[in-house]
């Protein structure tokens, strides 16, 4: 299982969507880390939540979603690949809204499939 | 044997009642303690977040590249990592209210936080002042009522550390 963790691996504070933003956006923790990680095995990979001092809901969308909206991969696919782990039990609130990014993206983009 | 036997029920009888007394203070004394606590918890929430609101405010109706754009969005973004940490300790005794807290709590930081904030090309959108303030009254008043609507249910007398 690979594991990163964003703030020892990528920062403490990432902000931003596009590389055009920041060195710490969304796009290049998406790019930089998290498809090299993804494309590396076909095994799980484990995104460590703690220690980052806050997470902004335009970071969380395009790097998780992204995956959805750039790279081709699905909701489901992302579920069995993507394990969120944090010591502190309170972070689980980043968790529930990346997956709902994830969520709101497969829609979007897959809509027939979805209704069915 | 009549009148020991007297004696000691007499003696039990008043250690359990003034057992009983003690427990009953100490519940009482418990239910006030811990009350207190969430009412710090809720008055200390409730103040970031309309900090983090003003911050939003001002920060959606200037452009990204504004001079202070950047420690602004810092100011958000850290009060809202902090209310995150703190809301669930007032819910701890009701799922079913921490769980409507997580949604509003959600929409609240994408309101404030998702679209093209951080995005350095974003002009000044004053017009999403109504989204933002919808979204923090939305999440007060779900602060407010469930507080109260968990003490209509039996205290939770764990202590836990503010």
């Amino acid at each position: 299982m690979k594991t990163i963790n964003i703030a020892r691996e990528f920062s403490r504070h990432p902000i931003g969507r596009f590389l055009a933003d920041s060195d710490t956006s969304g796009q290049a923790f998406r790019e930089q880390l998290l498809l090299p990680a993804l494309r590396d095995s076909d095994g799980v990979v484990a995104i460590i939540l703690d220690e980052v001092a806050g997470l902004p809901s335009s970071f969380m969308d395009e790097a998780f979603a992204g995956l959805v909206r750039y790279e081709g991969y699905t909701a489901p696919e992302l579920r069995r690949r993507l394990k969120f782990e944090y010591a502190q039990k309170w972070r689980e609130t980043y968790e529930g809204e990346i997956w709902g990014y994830i969520e709101d993206e497969e829609n979007e983009q897959r809509p027939v499939a979805m209704a069915m | 044997m009549e009148v020991g036997s007297t004696l000691l029920s007499g003696f039990v009888g008043g250690l359990l009642g003034a057992g009983t007394k003690e427990f009953v203070a100490f519940f009482f004394h418990e239910i006030g303690r811990r009350r207190a606590e969430q009412d710090a918890i809720e008055s200390e929430l409730l103040s970031k977040i309309t900090e983090a609101r003003d911050f939003a405010i001002v920060h959606w109706s200037e452009a990204e590249n504004a001079q202070g754009a950047k420690v602004r969005a810092g100011q958000i973004v850290g009060r809202i990592h902090y209310c995150a940490s703190l809301y669930p300790e007032l819910f701890e005794s009701t799922l079913e209210e921490k769980r409507r807290t997580d949604v509003l709590f959600q929409d609240f930081r994408k309101t404030l936080t998702g679209g093209d904030f951080g995005v350095v090309a974003r002009p000044a959108q004053p017009e999403k002042t109504t989204e933002i303030e919808m979204a923090t009254y939305e999440l007060k008043s779900q602060i407010r009522l469930g507080k109260i609507r968990c003490r209509k249910r039996f205290p939770n007398l764990s202590r836990k550390k503010f």
